[in-house]
């Protein structure tokens, strides 16, 4: 258990603390800045700052988890809850590490005047829907789609061999602690979390196909191939974590019909989610925001900067533009994409995510 | 091909876009029949208003320059640009007079003036065969 618990924190913490240097180099905690002002010392003590703070947060962090999960058992409620909030303490003082460093940059930004010197430019490239599609293509979740399905036909088939009442929730020592009585609802309930999570992946490589494609106007042809490849690795990685979740509920699905050695339904479930953590992470490190950290030759006349849109950046995290027509575009911090909250056409987007999703977890309770 | 639009411009945003896809078809980088994203893809990619956008293909479809299918989307004119003809020729002479007004005032000679054409036709034109 304490293995597994420092392979997800390292990385996780790492990645915290490595955010600066994941994002473009145009970006600065959240407030864009010119690519040459990266090198300047005030920024590059910002810089430093942020590390220092968060890496001994993440050292806390680490002690305090270790601590804790030593032979904790499922009787130490008390502990068990301290892990659980453990990490969002975590996350909440690095949160108000990284606005410190965001509200530093906003000052430096003002008393330096960067972008009055540039001329400010907004950059397309012009070519077909085909062409730009650097996305794997929907089609592919073909593979999980057939993995759901058998998973209906597998239960469809043998719902009176299926043990009643059903275990729903496993110890770390692999003892049911939970039964639920079997009913059609608790037994397609598996089934359904995959088709919901396959359309959910569909939906999310869709959006990273329409996202806006952002080019930088002093590195054109580097940027374009950049965030091109940086769109492809993150639609397979799409594709293979859909179809290593939608592989998790099958074989949680195969535990009702089947006699698996209780050990390992506590080790696949771990082993997946940890695989899927340390993926992210790692592909974050390759690649970085746009694909900045990719390397490809630049070849190309700088023609000015990009235009300054911090005003739109709620705190260089939340982007709220009603101009800009753009529903999904690259996040300010990190790693991925963000939406337009300015548009109304989002705030039914995530209505109905959340929606649906809230509907999937009252499903057994109607 | 960039499109890149001049934030601190004086020229209209729907004019640069279409002065540059003209340029771009007149360098023979954007080639008879090559696609162009659609209005609302490239409004967002620009971060602009869909209306400007659109403003621009619309001219640009009514100079013949482009071509918008229901279906296939939008294309640079397949067959090109319908050559000059006498119509086009007088919009011509009509747009180069306040031009050549201006250049006379600041005491340019004609051969200052056919040189800057001769030099401006040459920047366009061999940038196509780079």
């Amino acid at each position: 258990m304490e293995f597994f618990m420092l392979i997800v924190l390292l990385p996780l913490c790492a990645s915290v603390i490595m955010m600066p240097y994941l994002t473009r180099k145009t970006i600065s905690f959240g407030i864009s800045i010119p690519e040459e002002a990266f090198q300047e010392e005030e920024i590059t003590g910002v810089r430093k700052r942020y590390i220092k703070w968060t890496g001994l947060t993440s050292i806390l962090l680490i002690l305090g988890m270790m601590l804790l999960v030593k032979d904790v058992t499922d009787a130490d409620t008390g502990r068990i809850i301290a892990l659980s909030m453990l990490p969002l303490l975590f996350f909440i003082v690095a949160f108000w590490v990284y606005l410190k460093a965001h509200h530093k940059m906003k000052a430096l930004k003002e008393s330096k005047a960067w972008h009055a010197q540039q001329r400010q430019y907004a950059t397309a490239h012009l070519t077909s829907a085909a062409e730009r599609k650097a996305v794997y293509s929907n089609a592919w979740f073909v593979i999980p789609a057939l993995v759901a399905m058998l998973s209906f036909v597998l239960t469809f088939l043998n719902y009176n061999q299926m043990p009643n009442p059903l275990p729903m929730k496993y110890d770390f020592a692999g003892n049911v602690t939970v039964w639920e009585e079997k009913t059609y609802k608790i037994v397609y309930l598996l089934p359904i979390i995959q088709v919901y999570m396959i359309a959910l992946f569909v939906f999310i490589n869709s959006m990273i196909d329409r996202a806006k494609q952002q080019i930088d106007p002093a590195h054109r042809k580097r940027s374009l191939k950049q965030q091109q490849s940086f769109r492809a690795y993150w639609s397979l990685f799409l594709l293979i974590t859909c179809v290593l979740i939608v592989g998790l509920f099958f074989f949680l699905q195969l535990t009702y019909l089947i006699e698996v050695p209780s050990t390992l339904i506590t080790i696949v479930p771990i082993g997946i989610s940890t695989v899927i953590i340390i993926g992210a992470i790692v592909l974050s490190l390759i690649t970085g925001q746009g694909g900045s950290r990719l390397r490809v030759p630049d070849s190309d006349q700088g023609i000015g900067v990009q235009r300054d849109d911090d005003r739109y950046w709620k705190l260089g995290l939340f982007y709220i533009n009603r101009h800009d027509p753009a529903l999904f575009l690259e996040k300010r911090m990190g790693v991925g994409w963000t939406v337009n909250l300015g548009r109304p056409t989002v705030w039914i987007v995530l209505a109905i995510i959340l929606g649906s999703s809230l509907a999937l977890s009252l499903w057994t309770m109607w | 091909m960039f499109l890149n639009i001049d934030l601190n411009s004086d020229v209209a945003i729907y004019t640069q876009m279409k002065q540059q896809i003209i340029e771009g078809i007149a360098r023979k980088e954007l080639a008879p029949g090559a696609p162009l994203p659609s209005v609302r893809s490239l409004a967002s990619d620009l971060g602009i208003n869909l209306h400007t956008v659109n403003k621009a293909y619309q001219q640009l479809k009514q100079e013949g320059f482009i071509l918008i299918h229901r279906q296939k989307g939008v294309v640079v004119h397949p067959e090109g640009v319908t050559p000059a003809d006498s119509v086009y020729k007088e919009l011509l002479h009509e747009q180069l007079r306040p031009l050549m007004a201006e250049a006379i005032c600041r005491q340019m000679t004609e051969d200052d003036i056919q040189q800057l054409v001769r030099l401006t036709y040459n920047t366009i034109h061999s940038a196509g065969e780079e």
